[in-house]
């Protein structure tokens, strides 16, 4: 009888955890609570957490504001941020766990494709709107009708940078390093059709995978044989800064090009003198001078000692606009998303945003370049 | 071009011999596939980092400073996670998972204590570089190929010619007959936990110089590389740790240069397969290796 | 001697009482759904048994034959994209592509176990680390079949004889059938000669050599089989969650896997379960710790093992079990 007694242990195991699962869960229905819930999932541990922690500081400056100013619907906004470790299967997990939740009334997330698309199938089904401030993955609104994002495609933002390289910068023999995901893929292919419209030449394609790579030497070596005017980066800070710290380490003086995910205070602290006269696209810096960017910063270096990066000016603006949709929608579900997608002109930090019929958003970029050791707007 | 590579993959290699013989030194007589080495690398280059920026401390006292304290964390790594798993005789696996706990452990330690932005890491060994025709070599680059020589033979002597290096290999080849020797078998491992976690830092902290960069995840594929390094040259060999290390970095680097920037660890690793069927014990490597 | 009257009636009594344990667990398991769980737990639950699918494989391997292996991800990933391959390229429905994957995933295992099983140890964990990798990496690069980093999205919803799986409650009864076949034709296998053989290389390959087993051959098909039913089990994670991408597949999945099975009990297939169950919830338990959710995962990973160091279930033995082995023993004593 050994056996049925491990047996029945190991199913009383089994049901303990299931029932401890249902408890942990809010299972209350959205009566009279005297709050609204607002539900952030970004990486807040693993890999890429400093930008979930980019999101999580800049929606709790924006959710004190907008406590300040007498929170929504006269209901205080409470925030609940889920960490998904920008893993897949975990980000499916926590969408799951929020569309059960009948409090939360949208989501701010989630941070990178991976994790964006895997949960759009649960949120789609739960009819939650998933606002993603930076899923730049071309498939991710055609998901469903509760997809939204905050961002430029590469669609829109790589032909600019292709004209700020060919035309702004003169540069014709151009060489291109991507990270080897989703947002770099789509990148490089947007970046080198433009350019090549507007008669550059792409003399290398190199790529590489984020977290991975440490060493670029050879890369840059192989890219230094086909004698380039330029390099284009479609890369994050991190990287750049080593790519540009061996390029001078290798001697190699070529100037530098790149995408707004560039944007970072660490860079300049990173590479210093390394990314000196560093152009890029843009449509967020500290040193914007429209009154909603200005404020933005201000606050945020007030908060939090630092000064703000691209990824923290979106999660701050789709937390607006998203609160702003509840304000008229009322707490439901449906009629929220079909708020939010009506949302046109919103003043955002990065600019006027209006979702198109994808719920895609086209916004405005500017050119900047990093000047004595200092952002600044060149064109 | 071609010598450039060459220099590249020296350079990636004798990153990868340097974090790779600490490795192989714990792996070599204790036989445990250790996952915390690569987060113990990392805590080191932090430890030095932080000492140097917070307490406003020089290179080398900082240097000298962590080494000795990421040390002290080896010693509690062993006795608090895997001092009770040998008492209990556990199987080798066992310590295997533990010490993927450590590393997930520490890992999400530092990311909470200091952040989890990329930091720059000062170069405090601004030597310059040599100047060739159409190469280059900076001397920083030289001090690292070198440390890991010189740490080579260091070990090598130490297990060879000393006292407690004779009570180390007795440790590793049976643990049972070294204790009844009247060998303090725990001290011993100890010890190799000390030395284990202090020459991670060497390697962390060079290698946090040389890229002039540390972030929390980046001894995942340290770790990995350090790992494939000291299995290619033979596990426990000490010349085998730079052998490997400096195989794979070449490897690699002439994969990307010439090959396919994106498949450079896929072939990297390719070639570590294919030396490992011709030679099932390593390069260097003599002992059937007993089951882990 | 027994007689053999007394030993066939001592055999149906066992299989009898078998039975009865048997039945009892699967009503109990097919009542779950009807406890009216929410989605989030259900999901949870699906998602511990695609892990028991991959832990009770693996066990297999590191369990019951001692080769370690860090790579059994590459098997579930080339399940998955198998099974997305051809569910978007060819519209085959899952219960083709569901078989297709699991064999491509063996195939691919027998190609890779025939060289370089025969290494040990360490050895043998670089070399499947390393192939896992490389199946990453080719995922990545190889855009043409695989879409390399945008991934496949879109995979369609299983339909098993007409009948759409779409809810969280039908997926349930999918991979409560896969675990059952899973575990069921694990158990035969481990409890066949064929499993003998391979417990016999785990505890002394030499010995197990000089009797006459052909390790190599053993191994290979402990390698395989084990593979098999992790390309299964990624094929249903592909059409469940419905979107897979290189980055659901890495090394982390391996180690993952490896932990559930060693937390569980080497070489206890109800302890491949429970770590299971335990390791897909642990994470999802610690949300209240918030930023210090993953210090305690790690934390509880150090404090488990030495308290028990073979496993929660390793080294018990049911005493079914030690009855049908000495049925087996009579019988071949006979």
């Amino acid at each position: 009888m050994k056996k049925v007694f491990v047996f029945s242990l190991l199913m009383m195991v089994v049901l303990s955890v299931l029932l401890a699962g249902c408890s942990t869960e809010t299972a209350a229905a959205p009566d009279a609570t005297e709050e609204i819930t607002i539900a952030v999932a970004a990486p807040l541990s693993g890999d890429y957490a400093q930008y979930g922690n980019a999101f999580r500081r800049a929606t709790e400056l924006k959710a004190e504001e907008i406590n300040a100013a007498g929170g929504i619907l006269g209901k205080e906004l409470k925030l609940t941020f889920l960490d998904d470790r920008n893993d897949a299967r975990e980000a499916t997990n926590v969408a799951q766990r929020l569309v059960g939740d009948k409090k939360v009334l949208g989501v701010i997330g989630h941070f990178s494709s991976t994790a964006s698309l895997a949960a759009s199938s649960v949120y789609e089904e739960g009819g939650l709107v998933q606002l993603s401030p930076t899923t730049s993955h071309p498939d991710f609104t055609k998901q469903g009708q509760y997809m939204f994002r905050n961002i430029n495609t590469q669609a829109v933002e790589a032909p600019i940078a292709a004209d700020m390289v060919v035309n702004l910068m003169d540069k014709k023999r151009i060489a291109v390093i991507y990270i080897n995901n989703d947002w770099g893929i789509t990148a490089r292919d947007h970046f080198v059709e433009a350019a090549e419209a507007l008669g550059g030449e792409i003399v290398a394609e190199e790529t590489f995978i984020g977290g991975q790579t440490q060493d670029f030497t050879s890369t840059l070596t192989s890219i230094h044989s086909k004698n380039p005017d330029i390099i284009f980066l479609g890369t994050f800070y991190a990287e750049t800064g080593m790519i540009a710290q061996q390029m001078k380490q290798l001697g190699y003086d070529y100037p530098l090009a790149g995408l707004s995910s560039l944007y970072n205070e660490e860079l300049i602290k990173l590479a210093g003198d390394a990314v000196e006269g560093l152009y890029m696209t843009s449509n967020f810096f500290p040193g914007d001078e429209r009154p909603a960017a200005k404020e933005f910063v201000d606050k945020f270096r007030d908060a939090h000692g630092q000064v703000p990066n691209q990824f923290a000016a979106v999660a701050y603006e789709s937390l607006g606009m998203l609160a702003g949709a509840i304000e008229t929608a009322g707490e439901d579900r449906a009629a929220i998303r079909n708020e939010l997608a009506k949302i046109a002109d919103y003043e955002g930090v990065t600019g006027s945003i209006t979702f198109s019929k994808d719920r895609d958003v086209i916004k405005e970029m500017s050119i900047i370049k990093i000047q004595n050791g200092e952002f600044v707007i060149a064109q | 071009m071609f010598f450039q590579q060459i220099i590249n993959g020296i350079t990636l290699g004798s990153i990868y011999a340097l974090t790779a013989v600490g490795y192989t030194m714990v792996f070599g007589i204790l036989e445990l596939v250790n996952f915390s080495h690569g987060s113990v690398y990392m805590f080191g280059a932090f430890l030095c980092l932080t000492l140097m920026t917070a307490l406003g401390l020089g290179f080398f006292p900082a240097f000298i400073i962590s080494i000795v304290i990421t040390g002290m964390l080896g010693i509690v790594i062993d006795r608090l996670a895997l001092l009770p798993l040998r008492r209990k005789n556990a199987p080798k696996v066992a310590s295997l998972i533990s010490t993927i706990g450590i590393s997930i452990f520490l890992q999400n330690l530092v990311m909470v204590m200091w952040g989890s932005e990329t930091k720059n890491f000062p170069l405090a060994l601004n030597l310059g570089h040599i100047q060739f025709n159409s190469f280059r070599i900076s001397y920083l680059q030289m001090i690292i190929l070198l440390t890991s020589l010189i740490l080579m033979m260091g070990l090598t002597l130490l297990v060879k010619k000393t006292k407690i290096g004779k009570a180390m290999r007795a440790t590793a080849q049976n643990m049972e007959a070294a204790k009844l020797m009247g060998i303090n078998v725990n001290l011993i491992i100890t010890f190799t936990f000390f030395l284990g976690a202090a020459l991670a830092t060497v390697a962390g902290v060079m290698v946090g110089m040389y890229y002039q960069s540390v972030d929390p995840m980046m001894g995942f594929m340290a770790g990995l590389k350090a790992f494939a390094a000291a299995v290619l040259g033979g596990i426990g060999v000490l010349p085998g740790a730079i052998l490997g290390g400096l195989i794979i970095g070449v490897s690699e680097t002439l994969a990307a240069g010439y090959i396919h920037s994106g498949y450079r660890d896929a072939i990297a690793f390719a070639i570590l397969i294919a030396v490992l069927l011709i030679k099932p014990t390593g390069l260097l490597g003599q002992k059937v290796q007993k089951k882990v | 001697m027994e007689t053999t009257v007394e030993h066939v009636n001592k055999k149906k009594k066992i299989i009898k009482r078998r039975s009865m344990i048997y039945v009892g667990v699967l009503a109990g398991l097919l009542i779950i759904p009807l406890l009216s769980l929410n989605n989030f737990t259900m999901r949870m639950v699906i998602m511990a048994g695609t892990y028991m699918i991959l832990a009770m494989s693996l066990n297999l391997i590191t369990g019951y034959t001692g080769q370690l292996s860090l790579g059994h991800a590459a098997f579930y990933a080339i399940g998955a994209y198998t099974s997305a391959i051809l569910s978007m390229r060819f519209g085959w429905s899952f219960l083709i592509t569901a078989p297709a994957a699991a064999l491509m995933a063996a195939l691919v295992a027998l190609l890779l176990g025939i060289p370089t099983l025969k290494l040990q140890g360490a050895y043998l964990a670089i070399v499947t680390l390393g192939f896992s990798e490389i199946v990453r990496i080719v995922a990545l690069n190889w855009m043409g079949l695989t879409r390399g980093p945008m991934g496949i999205p879109g995979i369609a919803r299983p339909e098993v004889l007409g009948y759409r799986i779409a809810s969280n409650t039908q997926y349930y009864y999918l991979i409560l059938a896969l675990v059952i076949i899973t575990y069921m034709s694990l158990y035969r296998i481990i409890n066949s000669r064929l499993g003998r053989a391979f417990i016999a290389i785990r505890e002394d390959d030499l010995a197990a050599q000089s009797m006459g087993v052909d390790i190599l051959k053993y191994k290979i098909l402990s390698f395989t089989i084990a593979a098999f039913f992790a390309g299964l089990a990624g094929s249903f994670y592909a059409h469940y969650v419905t979107y897979i991408d290189p980055q659901s597949f890495t090394f982390n999945e391996s180690i993952q896997v490896l932990s559930m099975v060693v937390l569980g009990g080497m070489g206890s297939m109800p302890g491949a379960i429970i770590g299971s169950v335990i390791l897909t919830w642990a994470p999802e338990m610690l949300r209240f710790l918030e930023d210090y959710r993953m210090i305690m995962y790690g934390a509880i990973l150090i404090v488990m093992m030495p308290i028990r160091p073979q496993g929660i279930l390793g080294g018990i033995r049911f005493k079914l079990d030690k009855e049908e082995e000495n049925q087996h023993e009579a019988v071949g004593s006979e």
